[in-house]
């Protein structure tokens, strides 16, 4: 089975091959570029360098969330499009569940990307030999991680440390996505049909919260 | 051999999901749009984080629906274009990586498309363009006019300094306490209403053809504002009447001093406000006097929609006007960029 894996939902842009659950080829970035620019690139450039068709692809796997909300619906968008367009299925996968399958960590890792005004997008996995989830993904204010951290022992923290916020955070491992991996977890990744698919944002939009707060005053 | 070109094209610049299936530039075999106005319509205008939230949430549908309303399959397409600009670019970027994935998953070529050329074109759908024309696009997010002497030739001859007319409509609504979107209901309620106010008609410098709405709709606020403040009674409907008459002034004087100087018998009037009945009556009526042929484009393609997008890639589908898989969206782009 040939999967094809897309991760835009941060800064880094990590695509790639698998077959059977094992990486065939993989692009992963860092690099402060436009993601809607290069990742149809990137993949042509798997399938071409793998000596794949696009019609050998069995499935696509879409990194659904949190992260930049652009970043994250191109991802879905490409995802979902050529789910529909090959007629193959489509699976999600939690953006910070990437984090803590790429990080190669074991015992309780706790990814987080920066959610803004002192907040950040995390959850709290056991990862071993499969994936537990200790608490649940969300928006959170970084005291509710840190008394989260609290409740589970060796807790590592996940970042990536090019992102600003990393500066006040207590010592954390510096982790970027690596889609490839999490096929080794098939109990993260989640099937979905592929019209109603959306990203998982974990927080709605400004204009919707002060409207909400607006309809309840 | 004589091969027909069917392209499918998607537009997303805005709060419309669209796609279309469309042969030879002309012939509709399909036109889906999904409307997001009823979401936009609780905070008065479009919010363009929500805008591409729905967009994402419907791009597959409507490109299976308008395949199936056509009744063609991938195969039948000779190409796939979609709005590149301008636009939200959150939104635009939904419908441009959409077509980059498709365009890739059947290996179609992809056209990129400005949407205010759609915006023209789209009255290739009703009747064959005559050049030299000169074109008015008048919506909420766009206020131009525009010079062709030819297909794809485009110059821009004049355009808003401020407010897009569509922009004024809506906040002139808003302060008579219509809902959004205000134009059609300040349009309405115009009819009912005298022009007793007489605001302001922006000429600007002699000979320009750009325009400036923000001084007719500051001066209806402050108009109101101080009639509230002294407790006088405010007829709505002589508001809108009397910014009608302003905006449809200026409009139709402007334009037709341009198809005048420019020497041309062909004007075409569209985008949303086009809809606007104020306004087509007096263009409506001065082509007549002036020996003009007018053309509107049929509602459904004067607001946003992919067919448009269609009928203009069908001429850039001819010149070769090919886009590549790093094609992004811009959130301005010239048109007359486009010239080819």
């Amino acid at each position: 089975m040939i999967t094809l894996m897309i991760d835009t939902s941060n800064r880094p842009l990590s695509v790639a091959i698998n077959e059977d659950g094992r990486m065939v080829a993989e692009i992963n970035t860092t690099v402060r570029k436009t993601h809607s620019a290069t990742i149809m690139v990137h993949i042509n450039h798997l399938l071409e360098s793998s000596g794949y068709k696009r019609s050998d692809i069995n499935r696509i796997v879409v990194a659904r969330g949190p992260g930049s909300y652009t970043g994250v619906r191109i991802g879905v968008t490409i995802a979902k499009t050529l789910a529909q367009a090959l007629g193959v299925e489509l699976y999600s996968v939690s953006s910070l569940a990437v984090i803590a399958a790429s990080s190669g960590a074991k015992g309780n890792v706790l990814p987080m990307f920066d959610g803004r005004r002192g907040n950040v997008y995390s959850g709290l996995y056991h990862v071993s030999d499969h994936f537990e989830e200790m608490e649940a993904a969300g928006y959170k204010s970084l005291e509710t991680v840190y008394e989260e951290m609290e409740k589970h022992e060796k807790v590592c923290l996940l970042a990536d440390g090019s992102e600003a916020f990393t500066e006040n955070l207590p010592k954390y491992t510096h982790a970027v996505p690596r889609i490839t991996t999490v096929e080794q977890y098939p109990e993260i990744l989640r099937r979905e049909n592929i019209h109603e698919m959306v990203p998982e944002y974990l927080k709605i939009s400004e204009a919707e919260k002060n409207w909400m707060n607006q309809q309840q005053s | 051999m004589n091969e027909d070109i069917v392209i499918l094209s998607i537009e997303t610049s805005c709060d419309e999901t669209a796609c279309s299936v469309i042969r030879n530039g002309n012939e509709v075999l399909s036109n889906i749009v999904v409307s997001q106005i009823d979401s936009h319509k609780r905070f008065g205008g479009v919010v363009p984080e929500v805008a591409s939230r729905h967009h994402v949430e419907t791009i597959t549908v409507v490109i299976e629906e308008a395949l199936e309303a056509a009744r063609m399959t991938p195969a039948d397409l000779s190409a796939v274009a979609v709005t590149e600009g301008p636009g939200l670019i959150g939104a635009l970027l939904i419908g441009i990586n959409a077509a980059k994935a498709f365009s890739f998953a059947h290996d179609l070529p992809l056209i990129p498309v400005h949407h205010i050329a759609g915006h023209v074109y789209a009255n290739q759908l009703d009747e064959e363009l005559h050049f030299p024309l000169v074109a008015l696009i008048v919506s909420g997010g766009h206020t131009e006019l525009i010079y062709m002497k030819d297909h794809l030739s485009f110059e821009v001859i004049g355009e808003t300094r401020d407010d897009a007319v569509g922009e004024a409509y809506d906040k002139v609504a808003r302060v008579i306490g219509l809902p959004y979107p205000g134009g059609p209901h300040v349009d309405r309620l115009s009819k009912e209403g005298h022009d007793i106010y007489e605001f302001p008609r922006a000429y600007l410098e002699p000979g320009s053809y750009d325009f400036s709405f923000s001084g007719v709709k500051s001066s209806v606020i402050n108009t109101l504002h101080n009639q509230r403040q002294k407790g006088q009674e405010v007829n709505a409907a002589d508001v809108a009447k009397s910014f009608q008459e302003s905006v449809v002034e200026v409009l139709t004087v402007k334009t037709l001093r341009a198809v005048k100087d420019y020497g041309v018998e062909n004007l075409i009037v569209a985008g949303g406000v086009a809809a606007n009945s104020g306004l087509r009556a007096r263009f409506e009526e001065k082509c007549q006097d002036e020996g003009i042929k007018l053309s509107v484009p049929q509602l459904k393609y004067c607001t946003d929609n992919a067919a448009m997008i269609g009928a203009v890639a069908y001429h850039l589908y001819k010149k070769g006007a090919f886009g590549t898989l790093e094609l992004n969206g811009r959130n301005t782009i010239d048109i007359e960029e486009y010239t080819m």
